[in-house]
């Protein structure tokens, strides 16, 4: 790996940190290879990995110390390889910070504080645990204006395929149960026809017997044709709607997957 | 070495080493000054550097050098403060340690 490698690789790996703390990083190392004035690959076998060098980074600016060099008790410091005490602290880590600034809050001006079982204790003064704070605090705000920002810009996206993919689903949905709706509403009205029209064929068929067998075969047509519109229906309501939801369910996919693919 | 050294240990022993110079100093020296006392990655120190600078404990300026920038720290008046602070403590705490294994009496 050569420093144009190690120096993007770090870039990348520090994209989601602010611009300013990354340009110093990267300048900062930059300088580095400079400075060394060696091989970039012996630079970067002392140096270690760009993952490493943006984990250390990313600690500091969360506020954490690193994982590397916290304070370990020295019953495990003294047992067990470094490897392993960093293993051992990663848990206790989180507690030993929480009290961090609380310790210092509660004996500020107690600049001579002693050293406990945990080794040595941060001895921050009164503006240095401000500075921390502030830091941490505008690290959040940051994230949050991030946050905001990307859902307000990206809200005619995905607002849009929201409101889209809803309005189609519903439209599709109502104009088939109009289908099935107008499929009964006919098979009624024809089947009410074919009774009245064999109602009319009885009444005058001593008046024109003819007539009123042609009245009969209609009747019987109406009739065929209502049952046709049942079993329409019917078939809609048994067979569409599961095909319907189905076609919901692969749009739903689709928007989804798409919107997946937008933020990665 | 089997002991760590701590965050605070490793701020003190930076901050001595930036102290050292007048004019300041630069990354590269200081890792390799620091790293000629306790073992350490080198990627360890830019956080730490930036960390106190953030602090108020250094302070940066860029010089010119062989055509480029180079970024200097310098110890601030905070961070003098600061450092005998740590000088005081790591003075009190060697000495107890050095006392237990030496079998003396500690005195409080």
């Amino acid at each position: 790996m050569n420093r144009i490698e190690f120096l993007e690789r770090l870039e990348r790996l520090l994209l989601d940190i602010p611009y300013t703390e990354r340009r110093e990083a990267l300048n900062y190392y930059m300088e580095y290879f400079e400075d060394a004035e060696k091989d970039d690959e012996e630079v970067v076998r002392t140096l270690g990995s760009p993952e490493e060098a943006a984990h250390n980074i990313r600690e500091e600016l969360a506020g954490k110390e690193l994982t590397e060099i916290v304070d370990v008790p020295f019953e495990h410091a003294g047992a067990k390889s470094d490897y392993d005490a960093k293993e051992d602290t990663s848990n206790m880590e989180t507690n030993t910070n929480s009290s961090y600034y609380e310790t210092n809050s509660s004996n500020s001006q107690g600049s001579h504080s002693h050293s406990d079982e945990n080794g040595f204790r941060y001895n921050a003064t009164g503006a240095d645990q401000e500075t921390g704070k502030a830091g941490k605090k505008q690290l959040e705000g940051w994230q949050i204006a991030l946050i905001i920002v990307g859902a307000v810009v990206l809200f005619p996206v995905y607002g849009g395929l929201i409101v889209g993919g809803l309005g189609a689903c519903f439209g599709v949905i109502a104009g088939f149960f109009g289908i099935i709706l107008g499929l009964m509403a006919a098979s009624v009205g024809l089947a009410i026809a074919s009774v009245a029209v064999l109602i009319i064929a009885i009444v005058r068929f001593a008046i024109s017997p003819l007539a009123s067998l042609f009245l009969i075969g209609l009747s019987i047509f109406l009739a065929g044709i209502a049952m046709l519109c049942m079993i329409a229906s019917w078939k809609s309501i048994t067979v569409l709607i599961p095909a319907i939801w189905k076609g919901i369910v692969y749009i739903w996919n689709s928007i989804f997957h798409r919107k997946e693919g937008v933020t990665v | 070495m089997v002991f760590n050294t701590g965050a605070a240990l490793l701020d003190a022993i930076v901050l001595a080493v930036v102290s050292h110079e007048d004019v300041g100093t630069y990354g590269y020296k200081i890792t390799q000054e620091v790293r000629n006392v306790i073992e350490l990655s080198e990627s360890t120190l830019y956080p730490v550097l930036r960390r106190l600078q953030k602090y108020g404990f250094l302070d940066v300026y860029d010089r010119e050098c062989g055509g480029r920038n180079r970024r200097y720290y310098r110890i601030t008046v905070a961070g003098a403060t600061q450092l005998n602070h740590y000088k005081g403590d790591w003075k009190e705490y060697s000495q107890k340690i050095t006392g237990i294994f030496e079998g003396g009496v500690v005195h409080e």
